[in-house]
């Protein structure tokens, strides 16, 4: 009983207002009335600071899994600013200025972070970590070369303006707005830009804009802290903001736990405790510090949170549905379950055919890896609605077909016309817009992500919330949410799939993962939908299923079907017309009746012999 | 043109420490597409090895190579069976996060030892002989003599020997090198060993070069030879060389023709510049993505 009334407090929402509230009336009354001795105060102050400085970090580290050291950087440009700002700018009205000086600090961390991120997000991998890291070498590099910035003795003379209430306050806003970030369109694109960029490309999210407007939220907030920072300590060096200090972040944000916001205040409140109370060890407690986050990472490599959050940071939802609950994202439900009549007519009015014009127009195209040519000359029309299989031998060209149609690589030669529009060598995400979504030949789903969140974050491209919005929660963010939420539920629940909406999309059965990923597809409201080997691995009982959810699919909601399938029994019963090839060439197309009795065809899939 | 070549010669004396230390982060990298943020500290260790060696216990040359290298060697294979191997199949950050924590502690635990910067006497008599106008000391001469030829060795290791053959299997495929009989923990426990030697004898060439020593000194120089082999394409053995020669060219230059607080500043910043125009470094090349 006691337990449950716990857990009831935890996830009230109101009682966390309430306890911030108190906490702000605290920070106000400690320094008043001396309620705590001032290095407790000093203590609380860093923890807060800390905290900023983990949670913005964990923004980029762990909700988007990049790995940026670059942290210390934006952290000086924001004290420097800020401080230039009270002691040069304005030295006489310091005080009146410093919750400006604060904002510039931010803002100037952040246009750093934009030209950071720019070129930053070219490539993937441990780019990010390279250019970071140059940056800090860069930022101090270049304050040493300042005078009026003290060069690198430092700068002095800001008055100590950093108090417990603006520590307090700034804490507090930084959790809401990132919070907030998290739980919109842009936290679920950074979600699945963790989870798989290439698939989040694919189902029109705009990876590059996320990535950037990410990074630049995270940076104003170091930025911020850095302002912070240098009016609670009053002196400022180029060397107090090295690589050690983004360290010592990076050990704040795995302490805690990635990609947790729960995880970031115990991280950071932690960390900075921890390294106060070892004081009496002297240098050795810098030596037990590493070795604590090796050890964390050989047992507990995503932190103590890692992925979990607090009831009270979770999205706001109603109770959970079916299925094995995803910490990852903490969401759930069942609600609008059974509205399906909106959703067929939604999508078929943006289904209009056009007259005349094919939906789509591929003509010679051509692709080249090296010496091979892995298609060439590839030609194909397809009219609205229409069913069509590409068939042939391992390594004949299938699936570059589609890596071309849908933008992963760009042809050597050739056109592509969607319903009249070129869209040849557009980005994935462009061409995803344009009305054509697909799926992987190895399942590509955000696995840690909710079912429903996969839907979710397929609406990406057909959102309009703005980033004001989203880190507000203000304006039609709310009306937006839930016209996604409803649209995602009503798919799920067309698909008979509204059971699993709460469970992690990595521990649904095979079968299902597959009919997610189409789900997913359909989502993002396509016109032509191509399947990557839908029946790979399947029995015959769940490919007669996937044959008769492949013909509703395409009664429903009015798509285009172009599939790659090895499963002849479910090429030849399903599609209205195939294509067979074969090193890179079509060498027969027509009916399935006409196909399988087509001497081409027997003799790339028999051999010679059996042609004659 | 006097001064031209005397500068060109620095170059080259700090390029082959560059290079040296480069060769340790692209190799675990190649292998275990892994960055092995220690390795700048290992560097580290290798230069106090040497002033243990020279100032403690009075040895010469040879024998303090030889001491750096191996002592650098075992620490790099430890560390890699202690901290890195549990971690092979984790995320691939917990495993970068490793890295700096142990780098960290090497530190740290170094300056708990030693607070205090230390000055390593030469280990042998040190001649310059001079010509028009050029001084060339022995241990210029050394240092590169001696880089030039650990990397010629590598590169015929790499190129030419069993253990080379394994080694760019284990960085093709680890799975499937596993299953055509390649012994994956010794080939990676090599590749950090010989890593590590490198870097020690880099400790040791650049404690003699420049003779004091702290324990953070392997945080710039070793985030320097990381640039270095990122700039020559990460991974590539000849990239890593050439990243680091070219580095050092740079850093001498902008040290030439501007106050040399601006070395850091422009030599960083070609790099940002180098990376948007080639991602992948001067020698390296994007392994195309399977869908």
């Amino acid at each position: 009983m006691n337990r449950h009334t716990a857990g009831a407090l935890l996830r009230d929402r109101r009682v966390l207002y309430a306890l911030t509230a108190v906490g702000f009336l605290l920070s106000w009354a400690i320094p008043r009335f001396g309620l705590l001795d001032s290095y407790v105060q000093l203590i609380l102050m860093y923890v807060g600071i800390n905290v900023i400085l983990c949670l913005s970090l964990n923004l980029i580290n762990g909700y988007m899994g990049e790995f940026s050291v670059g942290h210390a950087g934006f952290m000086s440009a924001g004290a420097y600013t800020a401080s230039l700002l009270t002691v040069r700018v304005f030295p006489h009205g310091a005080a009146w200025a410093f919750p400006a000086a604060c904002l510039a600090g931010g803002c100037a961390a952040a246009l750093l972070g934009l030209l950071v991120a720019l070129p930053s997000f070219k490539t993937r991998g441990d780019y990010l970590a390279i250019v970071t890291l140059a940056f800090v070498f860069i930022v101090k590099s270049a304050v040493e070369n300042i005078d009026a910035a003290g060069g690198p003795r430092g700068l002095l003379g800001m008055d100590r303006l950093t108090t417990l209430p603006w520590v307090y306050a700034w804490t507090v806003g930084t959790v809401f707005v990132i919070r907030n970030f998290i739980y919109s369109r842009y936290g679920r694109g950074v979600l699945a830009v963790r989870e798989d960029e290439t698939a989040a490309e694919f189902m029109g999210v705009d990876t590059r804009q996320v990535k950037v407007l990410t990074f630049v939220v995270a940076s104003f907030f170091a930025g911020a802290a850095g302002a912070l920072f240098a009016h609670l300590l009053q002196y400022i060096s180029p060397g107090m903001f090295d690589i050690v200090k983004s360290t010592d972040m990076l050990v704040m944000v795995y302490l805690g736990g990635v990609a947790s916001i729960g995880g970031s205040l115990l991280g950071a409140s932690l960390y900075t405790v921890l390294l106060e109370a070892l004081r009496p060890l002297a240098m050795w407690r810098m030596v037990l510090m590493p070795l604590l986050l090796v050890l964390l990472m050989i047992f507990r490599p995503r932190g103590i949170m890692g992925l979990r959050e607090f009831p009270w940071f979770r999205r706001r939802c109603p109770p959970q549905g079916g299925g094995q609950p995803c910490g990852a994202c903490g969401i759930g439900g069942s609600a609008g379950a059974d509205r399906t009549d909106s959703l067929t007519v939604g999508v078929a009015a943006a289904a209009q055919p056009r007259p005349q014009v094919p939906l789509l127009d591929v003509s010679g195209l051509s692709h080249r890896f090296g010496g091979l040519a892995a298609v060439s000359g590839f030609s194909l029309r397809m009219s609205s609605g229409e069913l069509v299989g590409i068939i042939g031998p391992n390594g004949a060209g299938k699936t570059t077909v589609f890596n071309l149609i849908t933008g992963a690589y760009r042809p050597d030669e050739g056109r592509i016309l969607f319903s009249g529009q070129d869209i040849t060598g557009l980005r994935p995400g462009a061409i995803n817009a344009a009305g054509i979504a697909r799926t992987f030949q190895n399942i590509r789903l955000f696995k840690d992500l909710s079912v429903l969140d996969n839907i979710m974050t397929a609406h990406y491209a057909r959102s309009s919330c703005g980033v004001a919005e989203a880190l507000t929660h203000a304006g039609g963010y709310q009306a937006e949410e839930a016209r996604v939420r409803d649209h995602s539920l009503e798919l799920l629940a067309f698909f008979e799939m509204q059971g699993q909406s709460a469970a992690c999309a990595g521990s649904l059965s095979y079968g299902l993962q597959r009919r997610l990923e189409i789900v997913r597809a359909l989502a993002t409201r396509p016109r032509l939908l191509l399947l990557d080997e839908p029946a790979a691995g399947m029995n015959p009982l769940e490919v007669d299923q996937l044959m008769e959810f492949i013909r509703r699919v395409r009664a429903e909601f009015g798509v285009a079907v172009l599939l790659i399938e090895h499963q002849m029994r479910l090429v030849m019963s399903l599609c209205e017309r195939l294509e067979v090839l074969d090193f890179g060439t079509t060498i027969a197309a027509g009916t399935p009746a006409q196909i399988q009795s087509h001497p081409r065809v027997l003799e790339a899939y028999l051999g010679q012999e059996s042609a004659s | 043109m006097t001064y031209f070549l005397q500068q060109s010669l620095n170059a080259l004396q700090l390029g082959s420490v560059y290079a040296l230390i480069a060769l340790g982060y692209t190799m675990v990298y190649g292998v275990l597409t892994m960055i092995n943020f220690a390795h700048g500290d290992f560097f580290m260790v290798g230069a106090f090895l040497c002033f243990i060696s020279v100032a403690r216990l009075h040895l010469p040359f040879v024998p303090t190579l030889l001491i750096s290298m191996a002592g650098v060697a075992l620490l790099a294979v430890g560390v890699e069976v202690a901290a890195y191997r549990p971690l092979r199949n984790a995320p691939r950050v917990s495993a970068i996060i490793t890295a700096l924590g142990v780098g960290i502690f090497l530190e740290h635990f170094t300056l708990a030892l030693s607070p205090y910067p230390l000055h390593i006497p030469p280990a042998f008599a040190n001649v310059t002989w001079s010509a028009g106008g050029l001084a060339v000391s022995s241990l210029q001469v050394v240092t590169v003599l001696l880089s030039v030829g650990l990397m010629a060795a590598l590169q015929f290791v790499v190129a030419r020997t069993p253990l080379g053959i394994a080694m760019r299997a284990v960085s093709w495929d680890r799975d499937t090198a596993a299953l055509l009989g390649v012994p994956v923990d010794r080939v990676i426990s090599a590749t950090f060993a010989i890593g590590g030697a490198l870097g020690g004898a880099a400790g040791m060439l650049y404690a003699l070069s420049y003779p004091v020593i702290d324990p953070y000194m392997g945080v710039l120089v070793g985030w320097k030879a990381f640039i270095s082999a990122v700039v020559g394409g990460i991974g590539d053995v000849r990239g890593a060389m050439l990243g680091g020669y070219i580095l050092a060219a740079v850093e001498i230059a902008v040290a030439v023709a501007l106050p040399s607080t601006y070395r850091d500043f422009v030599a960083f910043s070609l790099l940002i510049v180098l990376l948007i125009f080639r991602p992948y470094g001067i020698l390296g090349r994007p392994r195309p993505q399977k869908l």
